[in-house]
């Protein structure tokens, strides 16, 4: 892990407040794995600490990030323009052991909101694999909602939803999970899923888990990082076996282990 | 031209990264060039292993951080066992040590007097987050004891980490120096709160309260520095809030020897770095043999 500088290539809205960012790094593209993030230190006079974003894909030595505006910070980010400078930590994290997603007949894919950045990465690592690919994504609107083109061409099979029925299914995208569950009479014991979207949505997804029986369940959670390295100790989780901190052992983990308050 | 001394001690620069804001400092490897800081000091330590507060336990403010950590550390023998390790870095290392009763610190103390290559204590008699009564740190009374008592186990030298939350700091610091301490730390933390409106719930975790740093609290940190310095003449490592070299600078020419650097690390790890290089160039620039020159030279 480094901190370096280097200049945004491509930045771009996709969707309402969802941005996708880009810029080249000739040491983190070839070392970043699925399940890792960086920390972005913005020079922005009301932001303080650096901020954590999961990483969303990585083309040749690109690396890219795919944000929603949701405060300041990322609304200085969005506010970049091409060529200009981002100091970045990276990268952060463990990485994520996907190749222990091979061994189920089933894997799924579920976002939940800008919950959809870390998965394109680990889609792409996942195209490779006989196992049948689901994703799910789930928004608050059809403006919201990003579905990647690429995770179609990576094999997935996509189930959408949006909480006011805009687009794909009314509701959210756990409950669209779980009735699929129910509706296929998929045998949970087959089946493995990668999460990732609010503490919410992690803990509705924690029962159905439970419901269903489901094989394993990781899921990438997001937490106020101050330092990214394992030196403030801030960023812990509850976990069965005590605090964890996202920014070392996580920010994926074993859902089951997750306590929440 | 930055070399600072206490007593017989010898610093590289009067920087030192301040407890719980550089882990034990092989986190930062190969992140901070730890030649031009002059001192590392360690996560606080306790006696047993602890495993802090209850999330969340971070939350940004503006100008600065609430935290309540609340000492997660994995306590004295786990120390013990990876000093040799720590002690490779190149930087003086003080590490840090609290206890929620008095006798648990001249026990914790006794066990680090037996770390040969161990230098320096800083005794954190101010930690906002792990007793519900007073800190220690509040009563000249029992920092005195506490004091006093750890002098009697050891001869390394002694450093105390004082609040800011008392009505008299410099009360307080007369009896750390007088029990025996050789020099005082400050500031710790100010105790901050914050409230979701919605939920009418504190932002951070089940512990309503926190401890405030970054640059919100540089004013009030300078101010007690001062008091001190100017009543006192000890050896000081102050701060609170110092982000760049002017920052640096203002604590020194209100009297610290040594300055820490806290928060700023979370913002840049190389904060240190770029804070050292600052004030190489101010001494240079304006013909400065060395930064003690400077040191409580405030005109008032």
């Amino acid at each position: 892990m480094r901190i370096f500088e280097e200049k945004i290539v491509t930045l771009r809205q996709v969707r309402k407040k969802i941005f996708l960012l880009g810029f080249k790094s000739s040491y983190l593209a070839p070392r970043a794995q699925p399940g890792q993030f960086v920390n972005i230190y913005l020079q922005e006079k009301d932001v303080f600490l650096p901020r954590p974003f999961s990483i969303h894909k990585i083309e040749s030595d690109i690396v890219y990030l795919l944000f929603k505006v949701r405060g300041k910070a990322t609304q200085a980010l969005a506010d970049m323009a091409k060529g200009e400078s981002l100091r970045i930590c990276g990268p952060l994290g463990k990485k994520f052991d996907w190749l222990a997603m091979a061994k189920y007949k089933r894997v799924v894919l579920i976002g939940g909101g800008i919950g959809i950045a870390p998965l394109s990465f680990l889609g792409e690592k996942l195209s490779s694999l006989s196992s049948q690919k689901l994703l799910f994504v789930g928004a608050a609107t059809k403006k919201e909602l990003v579905v990647k083109k690429e995770l179609r061409n990576y094999g997935f099979m996509v189930y959408t939803a949006t909480l006011d029925g805009s687009a794909g299914e009314k509701g959210d995208i756990v409950s669209v999970f779980s009735r699929w569950l129910e509706k296929e009479r998929i045998k949970g014991k087959d089946l493995c899923v990668f999460g990732c979207g609010p503490w919410g949505m992690a803990e509705s997804l924690q029962r159905v888990e439970r419901t269903y029986k489901i094989g394993k369940v990781w899921f990438s959670f997001e937490r106020v990082i101050a330092c990214g390295l394992g030196v403030c100790r801030g960023c812990a989780i509850e976990t069965k076996s005590g605090y964890k901190l996202l920014c070392q052992q996580g920010p994926v983990f074993n859902l089951d282990e997750v306590v929440f308050a | 031209m930055l070399r600072v001394k206490i007593s017989n001690h010898n610093f590289s620069s009067p920087l030192v990264l301040a407890a719980g804001t550089a882990g034990f400092g092989q986190e930062l490897r190969g992140l901070v060039d730890f030649r031009k800081v002059g001192a590392l000091t360690t996560k606080t330590i306790t006696l047993k292993p602890r495993s802090g507060n209850p999330p969340p336990r971070i939350f940004e403010v503006d100008c600065g951080i609430i935290n309540s950590i609340g000492l997660e550390n994995k306590g004295l023998a786990w120390l013990v066992k990876k000093f040799s390790s720590l002690k490779k870095i190149s930087t003086q290392i003080i590490v840090s040590f609290s206890s929620e009763d008095e006798a648990g610190f001249s026990i914790i103390a006794s066990g680090l007097d037996k770390i040969e290559d161990l230098k320096f204590l800083e005794v954190n008699l101010s930690c906002p987050n792990v007793r519900k009564k007073a800190l220690f740190a509040q009563s000249p009374r029992q920092t005195y004891r506490i004091i006093k008592d750890i002098r009697r186990k050891t001869d390394k030298f002694i450093i105390a980490k004082l609040s800011p939350e008392v009505t008299d700091i410099v009360a307080v610091a007369r009896k750390a120096l007088a029990a025996g301490a050789d020099a005082l730390s400050l500031v710790n933390t100010f105790f901050a709160l914050r409230v979701d409106i919605n939920t009418r719930r504190p932002f951070l975790g089940r512990n309503a309260s926190g401890g405030l740093s970054g640059p919100a609290i540089k004013p009030l940190a300078l101010y007690r520095t001062w008091q001190i310095y100017k009543s006192l003449r000890a050896p000081l490592i102050a701060g609170g809030g110092i982000s760049n070299w002017q920052d640096a600078l203002e604590f020194i020419i209100c009297g610290a020897t040594l300055v820490s650097i806290g928060t700023a690390n979370f913002l840049n790890p190389q904060a240190g770095e770029n804070i050292y290089e600052g004030l190489k160039n101010f001494c240079r620039r304006n013909k400065i043999d060395n930064i003690r020159e400077l040191r409580g030279s405030l005109k008032v």
